[in-house]
């Protein structure tokens, strides 16, 4: 016991000793520092400086002012998550922390407070303590950021919701290969593999976001050669000292995570903090509420006066596509036979050297392309491609440049994402107005310059119709989503087009009349192309209602739609088809109905859509015509 | 609201209870072996895999400042280089063995930055690498320290 007591006393005296040893060299960094910067601070209540709160992430929320950042880790208060100020004055005492040392160190944690602070408060560094951020200062080293890039993917080929893109900021070096830059980028982590809860917890917020700052060309290879999406890199007029500033507020957000939501914490929003922190006094976060469709963060960075200037990156896909189109036919199927190893790379005649390049540039990026899919083994894949390019390395340089593609429009001068349709028509005997307000993203028929051709996604597409002999006011329609991608079929590519459409929908009944019921259909089929009939197609079909009308409260059946889609000029596209749904189960009935379509462009932002259908549902026949003028905005 | 959640949960039992597609399984998966191949990521042409992505769009990745992941478990180049250079060529072999064969392309500037070729030697060395071709993609299980060796054999001067 005795031989205890007087260990205990042992240690009590060595900690003593620590602590006056501690307390001596916080006196040596002057003891009474931090609080000189807290008094200035709170004198000029620099809490509510604006770039506070970016740095911050601060935003109006349901409780009042709060950062969107959810991870207890970025703060150094315990409230600092809803208090700017316990944030601020944790930081500054944080900075002269004596017990904390290397990375952890709050002044290596948070360097962009720190450069921030630093200067607004004029802090005299040699009466802090002397943090030494080796990590930090090797990746930024190694980043050596000069400028700035924001990237936009552009969508999928055969996935319209990847229409909403993705994106993510490049930090240039001094390199002259863009490759050999650092990409920063959010996202979230997905823990699911059931796919119900999948979707649900995206939309929801279940899954945290994280930043993550990786080699650029991991990012061109994730969306050029797997995704097949365009790229286009928006460059930012940010200084040095502005990029600077932007990877340090990164690196502050680094393992810090963020409940990510698909429709508004999303990537692009949350990137959008990481430019406000580049530039103080850039506001882009404020317009978007609700939502943030990618491409409308972009705009708002355009619109920002950020950008000055724009490159195009073709995706695998499109450069298929093009060198597609530089050869005939036949030129074609020769391309696809040695992908396919029927033919020896080493056989082709080479009178004209330059039409062999052509044909060996396409056979190669289209068996990458095969081998992207998963559809030869990677043994096949490395024995055909060294062949090739055996073959090709023969040729030397190419004379004319086959891979110069023509840049598309750009994403962001597309038509604005919200979509406002007054307008009116006649069903059966009845007139009626209709009001109709889609608030994302893009109509099959809308303009398409920017846009993939033949894609739809829209979301919350609500029609209020109003027939004024009745004075009847009704829910016409309201699609939660409505999803289609037609994507035609050729030597090259071999997707498979599809639709998904679920939400409210005034449906014939037996009684005769329309009544509100709940409607999911969907499909899948083949489209193919050419410029004569521009793409037609043919789906197979299924489709349920539920309603308290029906006798059984169901009703789903299968069956099948065709159709054409065509070009007529630049500003007029229409859309023929005709759709049989035989419903088997539940409440039997069969619906068949042909469909016209047709939208011309006014203006950019303007266009008018007539439509006229009929429809025998139950025995019974409707038709029905509209015009609308739909005004994107 | 309600309706609204029981509409995306029929839809996304009408996308695949599994998706065995997924991206966090294929970047998991898309990094084995070394050589040709090892470096295009590759993900199963499904209509599954289409409405998955359609809903996950930006669902993906890790959350870590991969700057520095390794390429440990591949043959090192017996020459002495940097760490960034057998890194590079190791992830971006097969676009490199493509920009190679055609003597022009993002990934040869890369590779001649990294490796300190100046300006003015680049033509060159393009055109060197592209007639030797064969002789830097030996064969088709080549790794990245073996092409690094062979890129310096055939570009010595001398």
């Amino acid at each position: 016991m005795a031989r205890l007591e007087g260990y205990g006393r042992f240690i009590t005296s060595v900690s003593l000793l620590f602590f006056l040893l501690t307390l001596s060299l916080a006196k040596a960094e002057d003891a009474s520092y931090p609080d000189k910067l807290l008094k200035t601070a709170n004198e000029s209540s620099l809490h509510e400086n604006p770039f506070w709160a970016t740095l911050l992430h601060f935003k109006p929320g349901i409780k009042g002012m709060e950062s969107l950042v959810d991870d207890p880790e970025f703060f150094l208060a315990p409230n600092g998550k809803r208090d700017l100020k316990a944030e601020l004055e944790a930081t500054i005492k944080g900075f002269s922390n004596t017990t904390i040392t290397g990375d952890a160190h709050p002044i290596c944690r948070f360097p962009a407070r720190y450069a921030w602070l630093k200067d607004t408060l004029n802090i005299d560094e040699s009466k802090l303590p002397k943090a030494e951020c080796k990590e930090l200062d090797a990746a930024m080293a190694k980043i050596d950021p000069k400028s700035a890039v924001l990237v936009f993917s552009d969508a999928h080929i055969n996935s319209p919701a990847s229409m909403f893109g993705h994106t993510l900021l490049r930090i240039d070096s001094e390199k002259e290969s863009k490759l050999l830059s650092h990409a920063a980028n959010y996202s979230a982590v997905v823990t699911d593999k059931n796919g119900a809860l999948y979707v649900f917890r995206g939309l929801f917020g279940y899954y945290k976001g994280f930043f993550s700052i990786l080699p650029y060309y991991e990012k061109v290879k994730e969306y050029s050669n797997m995704d097949h999406r365009d790229m286009w890199e928006y460059a930012l007029n940010f200084t040095e000292e502005e990029t600077t500033r932007m990877v340090l507020h990164a690196w502050e957000m680094r393992e810090i995570y963020t409940y990510y939501y698909f429709f508004d914490e999303n990537c692009s929003y949350t990137l959008l903090f990481l430019l406000e922190s580049a530039r103080p006094g850039l506001n882009l976060t404020d317009e978007f509420v609700y939502s943030a469709i990618p491409m409308d963060t972009l705009r708002a960075v355009v619109n920002g006066k950020a950008i000055e200037g724009v490159e195009y990156r073709p995706s695998q896909a499109t450069k298929i596509r093009h060198l597609s189109s530089l050869v005939n036919i036949e030129d074609r199927s020769t391309a696809v036979k040695i992908a396919e190893g029927e033919l020896n790379p080493e056989d082709l005649p080479l009178d004209d050297k330059g039409r062999v390049i052509k044909i060996l540039s396409l056979s190669t990026e289209y068996l990458q392309y095969k081998y992207s899919k998963e559809r030869i083994s990677r043994e096949e894949y490395q024995k055909l491609l060294l062949a090739i390019l055996k073959a090709r390395g023969k040729l030397g340089k190419d004379k004319e440049d086959i891979f110069a593609i023509k840049t598309p429009p750009p994403p962001e001068k597309g038509h604005l994402s919200r979509r406002f349709s007054p307008g009116g028509g006649v069903k059966d005997e009845s007139a009626f107005l209709d009001l109709n307000l889609r608030p994302a993203y893009h109509g099959l028929l809308d303009p398409d310059k920017g846009y993939v051709e033949g894609s739809q996604i829209q979301f919350m597409n609500t029609v209020l119709r109003y027939y004024p002999e009745k004075n009847r006011l009704e829910l016409e329609r309201l699609d939660f989503i409505g999803i289609l991608s037609y994507s035609p079929r050729n030597e090259f590519f071999k997707p498979l087009s599809w639709k998904v459409e679920g939400g409210l929908y005034q449906e014939l009944f037996p009684d005769s009349n329309d009544h509100l019921a709940l409607k999911i259909s969907g499909g899948a089929g083949m489209v193919y192309g050419n410029s004569i009939l521009g793409m037609y197609y043919g789906m197979l079909d299924g489709s349920l209602k539920a309603s308290g009308r029906f006798e059984k409260s169901f009703s789903l059946g299968a069956g099948a739609s065709t159709g054409i889609i065509k070009k007529l000029s630049d500003k007029w596209r229409a859309h023929l088809y005709a759709k049989g749904i035989y419903y088997e189960f539940g409440d039997r009935h069969r619906s068949f109905s042909i469909v016209l379509n047709q939208q011309f462009d006014l203006s950019p932002d303007k266009s008018l859509s007539i439509d006229v259908s009929r429809e025998r549902t139950f025995g019974i026949y409707e038709t029905e015509a509209k015009a609308a003028i739909n005004i994107f905005f | 609201m309600k309706k609204i959640v029981m509409a995306f949960a029929i839809l996304a039992f009408v996308a695949g209870v599994n998706v065995q597609t997924s991206r966090a399984t294929t970047k998991a998966q898309m990094n084995t072996g070394c050589g040709l191949g090892a470096t295009l990521i590759t993900e199963a042409d499904s209509l599954v895999a289409q409405l998955a992505i359609t809903f996950l769009n930006g669902l993906s990745g890790n959350g870590t400042f991969g700057i520095t992941s390794g390429t440990s478990d591949c043959k090192q180049a017996t020459k002495v280089v940097s760490n960034d250079l057998l890194k590079f060529v190791a992830d971006n072999m097969d676009t490199l063995s493509k920009d190679m064969a055609s003597g022009e392309g993002e990934t040869l500037l890369s590779l001649a930055e990294l490796m300190n070729v100046s300006k003015e030697a680049r033509p060159e060395f393009y055109a060197a690498l592209q007639a030797n071709f064969s002789s830097v993609f030996t064969s088709e299980t080549i790794e990245a320290g073996e092409v690094i060796d062979n890129i310096m054999t055939v570009t010595a001067k001398g």
